[in-house]
Parts: structure tokens; C-alpha cells; sequence
């Protein structure tokens, strides 16, 4: 499991590097926007995790291509561990993201003097849920499909995420306007249970499928 | 111990099938796969390496069933495929690392020696090495970790001469240990003829046959004659032929000639082909 972690700390480093930065970037302007909410900097907030879970469907693609998955077959990993490797980056990138919006987050509730625990608390379990859950729908479809087609499904799946939720903003003014943190809480649970079933699923995926 | 006892193993495409596949490959030898594009080589070692899922047979390696706790067992196994595999931008250096904590018994003052014995780069890419050091790299990491069994799947083509007679070299030495052994398919016959104490054809997904090389060697050999002079040949003698406008080159078994026709020696690439094509035209 080191070994597949390691190869992909590489690839990230070769390949992903830019993304890494622009997180980076967008967790520092989210520093100067007034609030918490969908509208003020919904975009700061969501689109870093969007380019987070970009990377390890970046990754599945480039095992393929350079052939990799098939050479991971025949070294001695099993498909479990080759699949629990790209959860569990991505976990971390997601943790990363998640530690670095809500440290930048405190900060500047702390300098805007309206630090409250609870609505931290409330944007990491909505981050969380929102990372989490087009991962745990996108893999499984990248491991069945393959690297190409289940790309195009994953960017579709993108796509219609980011039309719900700008439909949610623009049909219902008043949510987007909800603290996010009272919404986020209950959902958490379910988008981890979503995530150990899409887990279980993609090393079920993989165990069946032929090289 | 055999290091692979393959029995009846079959597998079904819908355009293609591998049938009734039985050999066993003992410790300590050498044994080469040679069959046209499409025979069922590379199906046949993915099989092995359990990348396909059989219908029928049994294939044990090294002692153990390939569906039995494999990922031990592929300790002891090196793999280099014709694809090789490794991500384009990594280096020489950082695939050792990957390595050091895939296998258990990784030697790395090894694989240091083997990139030096094999001039490989230690920071270039591997999508800017050339085919031959690609395949170079592939080869030292596979030995680097002192296995058993090595798989390799044209693992010679893409190679210039001189990297092909060092590779051969290489793969000679590893096969010295007792309990080394190579399963090897390749299109390059000549490197086969070089190295393998064991030769087997595979035809159309079936194994034609599977023979010690020097045996195969001692049992069947060349007459040039007239076209019209085979008809004096026992049946079954002739095993194939090559037609040309000088006259006809026959694969035939020895025992079956009588004696005072002149039977020349066979190699391997001309035993396969007039073997596999009942009768080439030229």
C-alpha cells in the first residue's frame, strides 16, 4: 500500500502540482469574503474540493495510459490494495483541503470577531460531504468503465452536481442564504456511509474485471 | 518442485479460444513460447499471473494454486511485459523506492549493480528512455528482488542486437541457480534457440507441442529435394513445407526418413513455421 501511495505522491508532484496551487490560491481569497454562506463564497469554498477529486480520476487515467494498471497486476498488490491506494489519497487530498479551508475559515472569523465552533464544525461536515460524495459516485464508475469512458461519466456527474446545487441557490434565494453548518451535519453520515459502499463496490469492480 | 504445472486450462473469447493448455516447467529451466501474433501467448501469461479469470484447469506456481494467497507467491515472481508499465514520468531512482516497499526482499545495492551492468539511466524519465532501456529497466527491477520464477513477454522485441545479446546474457546467469527458472514468449525465435532448455509451440490457442529444444532439434531436420521426390517419403514424415521456384525445402522427422536421403539440421524459427503452415509458397 506505501509503494502505491508513494507512486502517486510522485505523480501528483509531476502532474498535479498546478491544481495543488490553485487550492492554495482559493483557500487565501476565501480569507476577505464577508460569510459562510452558498452565496458569498460558495465558489471559494466548493471549487478546490472539485479540483481535489479531480486528482485521483487524473491518476486512474494515467495508470492507464502509461499501463500501469496492468503492470500493478501482476506485482504483488491485491486489487483491494490498488483500490483502497486511490481512496485513501483521496481522502488525504480532501483532508488537506479540508484542514487548509477551515483553518483559513477560523482565521478570518477570528479577525472578523464572529468565531463560532458550531459553524466550523458545519463547513468541514459540508466540505466533507461534498468531496465526498461525487468521490464515492465517480470511482466506482472509472473502475467499471475504464479510464476514458468513466472520465466523461465522472465530468457528467460534475456537471449535474454543480447544476443542482446552482438550482438550489437560484430557485431557493433563502437557503443560499442558510448558514451551511445546520444543513451539513445530518447529511454526513450517510455521504460516509456512501463512501465505505462505493469503496466495497469499486474492489468488487476490480476483483471481477479482466486485464 | 516445478516452478509452474499448468493442467487442461482453457479460456473463451468470443473470437478466440485457449484450449486444453498442459505443460509443467520444472525448477531450474528455461522454457520459451513461440506462436504467431494472436496464438494466445500473452492470454496464457496473464492466466498464470491470474489477470484472467480461467474457465477451466488449474495453474500452480511455484507450488501453490495462482488463486491461493497469490500475492505471496508473486514475491518470488519477476514480470516484465511487453508493456512494461511504468508511469511515463518516473525515474530510475523513484521506481526503486516503489519497488523497496512492494517487495519483501528487495536488494537494492542489486538493482544499483543491475542499472550500472545494463547502463541505465538513474534520473532520465521513463518516457524518455528508448525501447531497449525501457525494457532494460523492466528487466532490473524484475531481478532486482532475487525471484524465482521470471515472466517475460517479449521481453527481447523493440531491442537492438547488442542490448538482446546482453539481455540474453543476463537472463542466461539468473537461469544458472538451480531453482531459477523462465517462462519467456517471444516473437525473436533466434534468442529463444539461445537461451531455453525447453520449447513450445503455441498455435491458434492450441499448444502444438511442447519438447526439450535439443530434442527437438535432433528429432526432425530439412530435406531439399524436387517437389515430386516427397511422394517417396514414408506418410507422416513431412511435417510442412516451403514451395519455391528452386525446388522444396520439407520439415521432416528423422526416424520416419530411410536412409541415404540427406536430412539437414532445422532451427527453431524454420521448425515453427513449416510446422505451423502446412505448406508455404514462396
Amino acid at each position: 500500500m506505501k509503494a502505491l501511495l508513494l507512486k502517486d505522491a510522485y505523480l501528483i508532484w509531476k502532474y498535479c502540482k498546478s491544481l495543488v496551487l490553485i487550492c492554495l490560491i482559493f483557500s487565501i481569497v476565501s480569507l476577505w469574503t464577508p460569510g459562510i454562506t452558498l452565496r458569498y463564497n460558495g465558489f471559494f469554498l466548493l471549487y478546490p474540493c472539485i479540483l481535489m477529486i479531480n486528482i485521483p480520476t487524473s491518476l486512474l487515467s494515467l495508470d492507464s495510459s502509461s499501463k500501469w494498471d496492468l503492470y500493478a497486476a501482476a506485482l504483488p498488490y491485491s486489487q483491494a490494495q490498488l483500490v483502497s491506494a486511490k481512496y485513501l489519497l483521496g481522502l488525504f487530498l480532501g483532508g488537506g483541503i479540508l484542514v487548509l479551508t477551515l483553518v483559513s475559515q477560523g482565521l478570518r472569523m477570528y479577525a472578523q470577531e464572529s468565531f463560532r465552533w458550531d459553524t466550523l464544525i458545519g463547513l468541514g461536515a459540508g466540505l466533507l460531504c461534498l468531496y465526498c460524495l461525487p468521490l464515492s459516485l465517480c470511482l466506482p464508475l472509472l473502475y467499471f468503465f475504464g479510464a476514458e469512458k468513466g472520465r466523461m461519466l465522472y465530468v457528467f456527474l460534475l456537471i449535474s452536481l454543480s447544476g443542482v446545487l446552482g438550482g438550489v441557490i437560484y430557485f431557493m434565494p433563502e437557503l443560499a442564504q442558510y448558514n451551511l453548518s445546520r444543513l451539513t451535519l445530518p447529511a454526513l453520515p450517510p455521504v460516509l456511509g456512501l463512501l465505505v459502499l462505493s469503496w466495497w463496490t469499486s474492489i468488487r469492480i476490480c476483483r471481477k474485471r479482466e486485464l | 518442485m516445478n516452478a509452474l504445472e499448468i493442467k487442461n486450462l482453457s479460456k473463451t473469447y468470443p473470437d478466440f479460444r485457449l484450449e486444453n493448455i498442459s505443460f509443467t516447467l520444472p525448477s531450474g529451466y528455461i522454457l520459451g513460447l513461440v506462436g504467431e501474433n494472436g496464438a494466445g501467448k500473452t492470454t496464457l501469461l496473464k492466466l498464470i499471473l491470474d489477470m484472467l479469470r480461467r474457465d477451466s484447469g488449474s495453474v500452480t506456481v511455484l507450488g501453490r494454486d495462482n488463486r491461493d494467497g497469490f500475492r505471496l507467491t508473486k514475491q518470488d515472481i519477476g514480470v516484465v511485459l511487453d508493456s512494461v508499465g511504468i508511469p511515463a514520468c518516473l525515474n530510475t531512482r523513484q521506481m526503486g523506492k516503489i519497488m523497496a516497499l512492494t517487495y519483501t526482499n528487495w536488494d537494492e545495492p542489486y538493482y544499483e549493480a543491475l542499472l550500472d551492468t545494463l547502463s541505465i539511466p538513474r534520473r532520465k524519465a521513463f518516457q524518455s528512455m528508448s525501447r531497449g532501456t525501457q525494457m532494460k529497466l523492466g528487466l532490473a527491477i524484475a531481478l532486482a528482488h532475487h525471484p524465482k520464477l521470471l515472466i517475460l513477454d517479449e521481453a527481447t522485441s523493440g531491442l537492438d542486437p547488442v542490448v538482446r545479446d546482453e539481455v540474453v546474457q543476463m537472463l542466461r546467469e539468473f537461469a544458472l541457480q538451480e531453482d531459477h527458472s523462465i517462462l519467456i514468449c517471444s516473437h525473436i525465435v533466434s534468442d529463444l534457440e539461445k537461451l531455453c532448455d525447453y520449447i513450445a509451440f503455441l498455435h491458434r490457442g492450441k499448444l502444438l507441442l511442447l519438447e526439450e529444444k535439443d530434442r527437438l532439434l535432433e528429432a526432425y531436420g530439412l530435406v531439399l529435394c524436387e517437389e515430386g521426390d516427397l511422394a517417396a517419403l514414408p506418410q507422416g514424415a513431412v511435417q510442412g513445407k516451403r514451395v519455391n521456384p528452386y525446388g522444396v525445402q520439407a520439415l521432416v522427422k528423422r526416424e520416419r526418413i530411410p536412409a541415404g536421403w540427406d536430412v539437414k539440421p532445422v532451427d527453431i524459427e524454420n521448425l515453427f513455421i513449416l510446422m505451423t503452415k502446412e505448406e508455404v509458397r514462396l
